[in-house]
């Protein structure tokens, strides 16, 4: 036996300590990838928390979560074993290097829209509240779901033979394991995927597998001791201080359930319940199996006493879009008697007494989201073009399969940007080719007449990528990244090529690659594709001949080597969030610099518009996938500039596309070319206000806020209809606020004028534009206070609380003194229907129409 | 007679417009000389110098709220109302000057 040069076959210790520098501490993800490392050496690696002295086991995941590592908390690590020296070296780079960057959660946390405000209409009605986890309303019969206590009377007698227990206890873990790989396999869904990656991970723990089998080695039954050290565990991590580390106690408790089950078979009370009608689920908690058995077709809203919001049954109820509300105190002890509650996600409301008032309000609710929906929805299948008739597309940004179907639903013309680097984070090896094939296949399909941008794997040193091996660097944004990184890894990048052309036979793909620099770069990635074109035909397998090739704009120096690339690739896309940390030298991340990235700086846009114009003179369209596109206060600004399109978060979509019907292209020009001119930022932005100013018919008012036949026959009546006209209109996101603030300007004086008119004003952020209307009731109604006429006319203003727009508040102030005037209140009720009215008022406000 | 008068309503889109409306138009009516300083959302706007209070046989304040700079008027006879009641009964304001 010969020993390789450098070993010695001795046992060596190791040690070193590092400080942690994760803001939420050592949670589940980052302990992965040190579980990861650590796993593998032969050496013994052990950590302790030095602050608590709890000692962790480097290779169970379960064991580094339950130290409770939190940030700025100083820790041991001990290495002992022959191959120490290496593992220390792996360990320390990681510690250093790696483990810093590992703080994002896997799983986005939901972020629902709340209006955080109790509607009027229910302030006498009892509701309890809670916090939202996914919004939208539910309603239906209330389903307690039992909490998942722990069984208590199960027949967990050993059975005398150490060896039969230990044998149960492989076999039920081996069967729950390879349940969860088969589920793994099957699933697509990339927010399941997760939670059932983290739930593998768990059943394969060494630590709860070390800590049961010793258990069942001083005697205990294989149940007993699985139910022992699940609860260890699960208190262990109750107990954290860390909100994360709280979530995960859940799946603990779930993998315990579905071991337990495993042994004792339906003796196990597992927490399941069958639902028939529409129903609201009310629990303590729930685990994701919980939540994955419940029948969606039924599952109308979620109610739980204390689910942690980024816990993964959160996550996965927000991903199926169920209104959800949780940390509700009692919630199963208030609602036990309850036959039917509604679940108000959007306000943060459970509604447990369901009378003709919340059916009336709720009636009122479903209508108005109806109508505004289907405002929107004249955008949904077909483009929008300015005024003027320009063309003007506006696609998704996503980076899973299933956003791609509902981004045409939220009015996408196509995906300008589907991020693939998902697929390719948070596991332990490289996807193949046939599972990236099958993904891609199924976007294919999907993709519309407007096809799918794929954008190849935009990874660099920053991203733990562990399989992929990549060397730490200092400069991980100025490194080894995006199309620089496919030459050293071949392998990698044909098989993501390889699945892409053949999922083109599918449907409309495009391919675009990033951070290219140069001309060589994308003709070298040609040339692989070229290649891999060769071998698919030999093979006999179909594929998109012509399938479409793009570059990411966003490194500087593809700026002036446009008219070369231009006769390599077939479009240009934009990426404004790098492109400008390149060009102002600022990492967006530091607080300290970031404000000097300002992609409205005018040196910027003339850099824009120096990409367009040159790509246009070559034939080639160009637009923008970073964030500045999603503003739609810069929407003129991007239309003027000459741009193809943009490419944004899908639930951005519909209204750029409503704002883009509204503008003049010309007149976008004359912005744009106002704002080339300027020397800063405040004069871009003084030249975009004008511009908003001028469109002032189209921007305070427009023909649905003339409501010239109401027959609301009480003031909260006319209030409600004109706010939920409003919110039709996509003028607020937050009825509930602005029907508020109305309310709260009515209780300081009255609104009446006399001559039956009244001017209902409120002040509010809610209300996304500055705007007014009118509402002429077909019955004259009581105004409520010491007022002589009943009121048969409202005129009604809403005004933004910050950023006040002068020029705004001119017209108000013109329109309010114009109200003292018998000929003016004379036109008013004359005019004809809602366009007359609105014209009438525009002339007489001297507003452009 | 020379009047100044100031208006200023809590919200400060509308009221604070009306009543500077109904004063200008009733003390024109009537055949004084008005200059009106409204106090709203968009800040102080026609404000009144020093010299044209200086001028002013009496000022008015139609105000729900505090007027601002008000020492400006400390020489000056003040005939403070609500702005309700400048938008809905501006002739029997006058009758007090």
């Amino acid at each position: 036996m010969s020993s390789r040069p450098g070993t010695s076959s001795a046992v060596v210790s190791r040690e070193y300590t590092f400080r942690c520098s994760l803001r939420n501490g050592l949670h589940a993800r980052p302990a992965t990838h040190l579980v990861e490392v650590a796993s593998r050496y032969d050496s013994d690696i052990s950590l302790t928390n030095q602050r608590t002295q709890a000692i962790a086991d480097g290779k169970s995941l379960l064991s580094l979560v339950s130290i409770d590592l939190a940030e700025s908390d100083e820790c041991h690590v001990q290495i002992r074993g022959i191959d120490a020296e290496a593992a220390l070296h792996a360990m320390c780079e990681f510690t250093r290097d790696v483990l810093p960057a590992c703080d994002e959660p896997p799983l986005p946390a939901p972020v629902p829209n709340v209006a955080m405000v109790v509607p009027r209409a229910l302030r006498d009605t009892t509701f309890y509240p809670g916090t939202p986890v996914c919004d939208g309303v539910g309603r239906g019969r209330v389903v307690l779901l039992d909490g998942f206590a722990f069984p208590t009377d199960l027949d967990t007698q050993a059975s005398g033979s150490i060896e039969v227990e230990l044998r149960r206890v492989e076999d039920v873990f081996a069967a729950v394991r390879a349940k969860l790989a088969a589920s793994y396999e099957a699933v697509t869904d990339e927010t399941e995927r997760g939670v059932l990656k983290a739930h593998l991970s768990i059943v394969s723990d060494n630590s709860l597998r070390s800590k049961v089998t010793a258990l069942v080695n001083s005697g205990s039954s294989a149940g007993d001791a699985i139910n022992q050290i699940s609860r260890y565990f699960i208190d262990l991590f109750q107990s954290s201080d860390n909100a994360v580390t709280r979530d995960r106690a859940v799946d603990v408790k779930d993998i315990a359930m579905q071991l337990l089950k495993e042994l004792y078979g339906d003796q196990v009370q597992q927490g399941h319940v069958r639902l028939t009608t529409p129903s609201i689920v009310v629990a303590e908690n729930l685990t994701p199996s919980q939540f994955q058995a419940l029948d969606k077709q039924y599952l109308e809203g979620l109610i739980l006493e204390h689910a942690g919001a980024t816990s993964h049954a959160m996550i996965l109820a927000a991903a199926h879009g169920i209104p959800t509300l949780t940390d509700v105190s009692d919630a199963c002890v208030r609602l036990a008697n309850v036959e039917t509650v509604i679940v108000d996600a959007n306000c943060s409301l459970v509604i447990p007494d369901v009378n003709h008032i919340t059916e009336a309000h709720y009636q009122r609710v479903k209508q108005r989201d109806e109508q505004r929906q289907h405002r929107l929805e004249r955008y949904v299948g077909c483009g929008v073009q300015t005024t003027d008739g320009q063309a003007f597309s506006i696609s998704a940004n996503v980076s899973t399969g299933i956003e791609v179907a509902k981004a045409h639903e939220q009015g996408a013309d196509g995906v300008g940007l589907f991020r693939t680097e998902l697929m390719y984070m948070d596991r332990e090896d490289a996807p193949t080719e046939e599972e990236l094939f099958t993904a891609y296949a199924e976007t294919a399909r999907v993709a519309g007449p407007h096809g799918v941008t794929l954008r190849t794997i935009d990874i660099g040193g920053d991203k733990p990528v562990a399989y992929l091996d990549l060397n730490p660097e200092e400069n991980p944004f100025l490194g080894n990244r995006g199309v620089r990184l496919y030459r050293d890894k071949r392998d990698l990048f044909a098989a993501q090529l390889r699945a892409i052309l053949r999922a083109s036979a599918f449907g409309k793909l495009k391919l675009m690659v990033p951070m290219v620099s140069n001309v060589e770069e994308i003709r070298w990635v040609k040339s692989r594709i070229a290649e891999t074109k060769q071998s698919l035909k030999a093979a006999g397998q179909a594929f998109d001949e012509n399938l479409s090739i793009g570059i990411m704009v966003e490194v500087p120096s593809v700026v002036y080597q446009l008219r070369d690339l231009s006769h390599e690739v077939d479009f240009f896309s934009i990426g404004t969030n790098d492109l400008a940390q390149y060009f102002f030298a600022v990492d967006r991340g530091n607080e300290r610099v970031t404000e000097l990235c300002d992609t409205s700086h005018p040196a910027f846009l003339r850099f824009l518009k120096t990409i367009i114009d040159e790509a246009h003179r070559h034939g080639r369209p160009v637009s923008i996938c970073g964030e500045m596109a999603r503003s739609a206060r810069m929407l003129p600004l991007l239309v003027g500039l000459g741009l193809d399109g943009i490419s944004v978060a899908p639930s951005a979509i519909l209204r750029l596309k409503a704002l883009l019907s509204g503008l003049s292209a010309a007149e976008c020009r004359r912005v744009a070319d106002t704002a080339l001119d300027a020397t800063d930022p405040r004069e871009v932005e003084v030249a975009l206000q004008t511009y908003h100013a001028q469109g002032l018919a189209i921007q305070m008012s427009e023909p649905d806020l003339m409501l010239t036949d109401s027959h609301s026959h009480s003031k909260a009546a006319a209030i409600a209809e004109f706010v939920d006209a409003l919110y039709v209109a996509g003028r607020t996101d937050a009825p509930e606020i602005i029907e508020s603030a109305f309310w709260t300007r009515e209780e300081t004086c009255s609104t009446a004028v006399g001559h039956g008119f009244a001017i209902p004003h409120c002040k509010t952020d809610a209300i996304t534009v500055n705007s007014f209307g009118v509402v002429r009731l077909a019955d004259p109604i009581e105004w409520g206070d010491d007022s002589d006429t009943p009121v048969h006319c409202m005129v009604i203003l809403a005004i933004r609380e910050s950023d006040p727009d002068r020029t705004h508040m001119r017209v108000l102030a013109k329109l309010a003194r114009k109200l003292m005037e018998d000929s003016f209140r004379s036109r008013i009720m004359a005019a004809g229907d809602r366009i007359d009215l609105l014209n009438c008022l525009a002339e007489e406000l001297h507003l452009k129409s | 007679m020379k009047i100044v008068a100031v208006t200023a309503c809590p919200t400060g889109i509308a009221h604070t417009y009306m009543a500077a409306e109904q004063l200008e138009k009733t003390a024109k009516s009537l055949g004084h000389e008005i200059k009106v300083e409204t106090q709203g959302a968009m800040g102080i706007e026609h404000e009144l110098t020093v010299d044209v209070i200086r001028d002013a046989d009496v000022a008015i304040f139609a105000a729900d709220i505090e007027v601002e700079q008000r020492d400006r008027f400390d020489d000056k006879r003040i005939i403070e109302v609500s702005v309700q009641d400048a938008i809905k009964k501006p002739t029997a304001i006058f009758e007090k000057i």
